[in-house]
C-alpha cells in the first residue's frame, strides 16, 4: 500500500511561500512605507473633506449675494409653483432655497441654490440633471448658443448646500454662492 | 469618461489603442497606466490620488506578505491591510448613509460632509482585496513590478464597472501578451455590440422606465410594463458595459472572464446568480461565502452565511437602506429555494420556472431601483392591485403600442439565439458581418449625437 505523508503543520503555513526574504530589515522598511502612506491618506481625507464642506450660515445672506450678483437683476425670482415647473420637483424637501430664471423661453440663464439633507439634495440633483438634459434636448438642433451654456452649466455640492446655474454670468454667480459659504 | 460618449469612442479608443499597439512590448504596461489615469481622472481629477492611494498601499502588502514567513504575521498583515481597503471604501461610500442613519435613530447631529462617491472605488477595492487575500493563501505571487500592479488595478476597461477581475487571471497577460489583428477585431465586434445594448436597447427602455415611475398612479399592466422595462434596461446597460469592457480588454490582448450569461433565461433565483454579475458573484463565493464555511456548515450557521453574504451584497450596490433589503430580498428566496421550494421548482417545466424566476427578478428591481421607501412602496402596490388605476388603462396601451418593437427586439436578446445567429454570420460571411457591424456603430453614433437621455445606471457602484 502506498504510505501517504501528511504534513503535520497548518494548511495556511504550509501553503505560505517558504522563501527566504529580504527578513526583518525589508519588512521594517515595508512598515514605514505603509505609516507613510497611511499618513498621506489622512492628510488627503481631511483636504477633501475640507474641499468639500460648506460653513452653516443664514440662508438670507446667500440670497442677498445671489440676488446681487451681475446678471440676476434681469431674471425673476421664483415662486414654488415656478421652481417645480422648471425643475419637476417639489423644492419642499429642503430646509430652504431660492431660484431665478427668465420669463423668456429663449433664455436658458437660472440659478438656483438649496440647502437640505443628502437625501433632499439627491432628489434635487437627479430633478436637475434632467432638466439639463430637457433643456439641451431642446436647444441642441438650433440654440448654438444656449447649448453652449447649457453644456456649460455649473453643479455644485457643499456641504448640505447644492448649487445649479446656467448663464453667461454662471461663474460670477458660483463665486457669490462660494464666498458665503467658505 | 463614460464608453458611451462620443469622446472616448472617437477620440480616447482609438488614441490609447494605436499607443499600445505602437508602444514596444516593455512599456505597453506603462502607456496602459498612463490611458487609464487619464480616463478617470477626466471625470474624477481629486480622486486618482485615493486610487492611487489603493495601488501604492496594496502594492506594498504584497510584497510584505512575499517577504513574511510566520503566519501570525502574515496573517497580521493581512487583517491590517484589509482593514484599510475596507476603511477607505467605508468613509468615502458608506460615511453619509452611516451618519445620516444615526443622527435619525438616535438623535445625534454628527456632520454629514457629502462627499461625492469616488467612481469605481467598489470594483478597484474588491480587485485590491482578491490580490493580498491570495497573495496571502499562497495562490498568487506577489508582484514586484509597481506598473504591473498598478495597471492591474487601474486598468481603464474594467475600472468603473467592473467585471472584476481577479488578479490571478490576468497575471500572465500582464507579463506577456499578444494582441493580434484577428483579437482586435473581435474585440471591437463586441465593443460594438455592447455599445450598441447600451445605447439602441437599454437608454430607449430607460425612457419607458422613467416614464412609468414618474405617474402618480398606474394600472396593474403599467406598472409590470415599467417594471419590466427597467429589468431590460439595468440588463442591457449593464451587460452592455461589460461587453464593452470585455472587447477592449480584448483588444488590449486581455481575456476578461464573462460577466453575464443569459440571466433572464435562468429557472431559479440560485441558477439567475450563476448568470448575473458573475465576478461579483464569484467574489463573494470565494473571499466571504467559503471562509465562512460556505453549505458545509448545519441548516443555521449557512441560513446566517447567505444572510450575511447578500447583506453585504446589497450593501456593495449602494449606501442605501434600499439595497440592503434588495440583498436580504434574495437571502430570503435563495434560502427558500435551498430548504422549502427548490425540489417543487426543479419539476416545473422550463417556462412556468422561467416565468417565475422573471417575475420574482423584476419584483427584485423595483426594490433595487427606488431608494425611497414610500416611492417602493406604493410601485410594489401597484404591481398588486393595491392604490392602482384599474387592471390595464389607456396608458398602458399607448405606451405598449408605442414600445411593442423595442421590448419584442430586447426580449429577443435575453437569449442566445441572436448572438449565435451573428457569430455563424461573421464565421460565414465576414464581409456581411462587417457592413453589419458598421451600420450598428453608425447607428449608435446617431443616437449619441442627437440623444441626450445616456445615464449609465452602474457607474455609481
Amino acid at each position: 500500500m502506498t504510505e501517504h505523508r501528511v504534513s503535520a503543520r497548518p494548511a495556511a503555513q504550509r501553503r505560505a511561500p517558504q522563501r527566504r526574504g529580504p527578513g526583518a530589515g525589508a519588512q521594517r522598511r515595508y512598515a514605514i512605507v505603509k505609516w507613510a502612506l497611511l499618513a498621506a491618506l489622512i492628510a488627503y481625507a481631511v483636504l477633501v473633506v475640507g474641499a468639500n464642506s460648506a460653513r452653516n450660515v443664514d440662508f438670507s445672506v446667500i440670497r442677498s449675494a445671489i440676488a446681487a450678483a451681475p446678471g440676476v437683476s434681469g431674471l425673476n425670482a421664483l415662486d414654488e409653483n415656478g421652481f417645480q415647473e422648471r425643475m419637476d420637483a417639489s423644492p419642499t424637501p429642503c430646509e430652504d432655497w431660492l431660484m431665478f430664471g427668465s420669463d423668456d423661453i429663449m433664455d436658458v440663464s437660472e440659478v438656483m441654490v438649496a440647502k437640505g439633507n443628502a437625501a433632499a439634495l439627491d432628489d434635487l440633483e437627479s430633478a436637475l440633471q434632467r432638466r439639463l438634459e430637457a433643456q439641451l434636448a431642446v436647444f441642441r438642433s438650433y440654440g448654438v448658443n444656449q447649448k453652449d451654456l447649457l453644456e456649460g452649466a455649473r453643479v455644485l455640492r457643499r456641504g448640505d448646500y447644492l448649487f445649479y446655474a446656467v448663464g453667461e454670468s454662471a461663474d460670477q454667480w458660483e463665486d457669490a454662492f462660494l464666498a458665503c459659504i467658505r | 469618461m463614460v464608453f458611451s460618449s462620443l469622446h472616448f469612442l472617437y477620440i480616447y479608443l482609438p488614441v490609447v489603442m494605436l499607443a499600445h499597439l505602437l508602444a514596444p512590448r516593455r512599456l505597453r504596461n506603462g502607456v496602459l497606466l498612463a490611458a487609464s489615469l487619464w480616463f478617470y481622472a477626466w471625470g474624477e481629477p481629486v480622486y486618482v490620488g485615493l486610487m492611487l492611494f489603493s495601488v501604492a498601499w496594496n502594492y506594498v502588502t504584497g510584497l510584505q506578505l512575499g517577504a513574511a514567513a510566520r503566519p501570525s504575521r502574515r496573517k497580521a498583515i493581512l487583517a491590517g491591510a484589509v482593514a484599510v481597503n475596507l476603511a477607505v471604501l467605508g468613509f468615502f461610500k458608506y460615511y453619509g448613509f452611516l451618519v445620516q442613519t444615526l443622527n435619525g435613530a438616535l438623535g445625534l447631529r454628527l456632520p454629514d460632509y457629502n462627499l461625492p462617491l469616488p467612481i469605481g472605488i467598489s470594483f478597484y477595492t474588491f480587485q485590491a482585496l482578491s490580490y493580498i487575500i491570495d497573495v496571502y493563501r499562497g495562490t498568487t505571487k506577489p508582484q514586484p513590478s509597481l506598473v504591473d500592479f498598478a495597471t492591474y488595478i487601474t486598468m481603464f476597461p474594467q475600472l468603473v464597472a467592473g467585471p472584476i477581475v481577479k488578479y490571478a487571471d490576468i497575471e500572465a497577460q500582464l507579463q506577456k501578451r499578444r494582441a493580434t489583428l484577428a483579437q482586435v477585431g473581435q474585440g471591437l465586434e463586441r465593443v460594438i455590440l455592447g455599445l450598441a445594448k447600451k445605447v439602441l436597447l437599454a437608454n430607449n427602455l430607460g425612457l419607458l422606465a422613467d416614464a412609468m415611475r414618474a405617474a402618480p398612479r398606474l394600472s396593474v399592466l403599467s406598472a409590470w410594463l415599467g417594471a419590466a422595462a427597467y429589468a431590460l434596461q439595468i440588463y442591457f446597460d449593464f451587460s452592455g458595459y461589460s461587453d464593452m469592457a470585455i472587447g477592449m480588454g480584448r483588444m488590449l490582448g486581455f481575456g476578461f472572464a464573462e460577466n453575464f450569461d443569459y440571466p433572464y433565461r435562468a429557472r431559479s433565483v440560485t441558477e439567475f446568480w450563476r448568470r448575473w454579475h458573475i465576478s461579483l458573484s464569484g467574489w463573494f463565493r470565494d473571499y466571504v461565502y467559503i471562509p465562512l464555511g460556505g453549505n458545509r456548515v448545519g441548516i443555521g450557521r449557512h441560513i446566517l452565511n447567505l444572510l450575511a453574504v447578500w447583506l453585504l451584497t446589497g450593501l456593495w450596490h449602494g449606501a442605501s437602506w434600499n439595497f440592503v433589503l434588495w440583498g436580504l430580498y434574495y437571502a430570503v428566496l435563495l434560502i427558500a429555494e435551498k430548504y422549502v421550494t427548490g425540489r417543487a421548482l426543479s419539476k416545473l417545466p422550463d417556462g412556468v420556472a422561467r416565468a417565475l424566476t422573471l417575475v420574482l427578478v423584476t419584483v427584485g428591481w423595483v426594490i433595487f431601483s427606488n431608494t425611497d421607501f414610500s416611492a417602493m412602496g406604493r410601485y410594489l402596490g401597484f404591481l398588486v392591485g393595491i392604490g392602482a388605476g384599474g387592471f390595464a388603462d389607456g396608458a398602458f396601451l399607448y405606451a405598449l403600442r408605442s414600445n411593442a418593437l423595442l421590448i419584442a427586439f430586447a426580449a429577443l436578446c435575453c437569449g442566445p439565439g441572436l448572438r449565435q445567429w451573428q457569430l455563424r454570420l461573421t464565421g460565414r460571411l465576414p464581409a456581411v458581418a462587417l457592413v453589419l457591424f458598421a451600420a450598428l456603430l453608425a447607428a449608435c453614433t446617431a443616437y449619441l449625437v442627437h440623444g441626450s437621455y445616456n445615464p449609465f445606471l452602474y457607474f455609481r457602484f
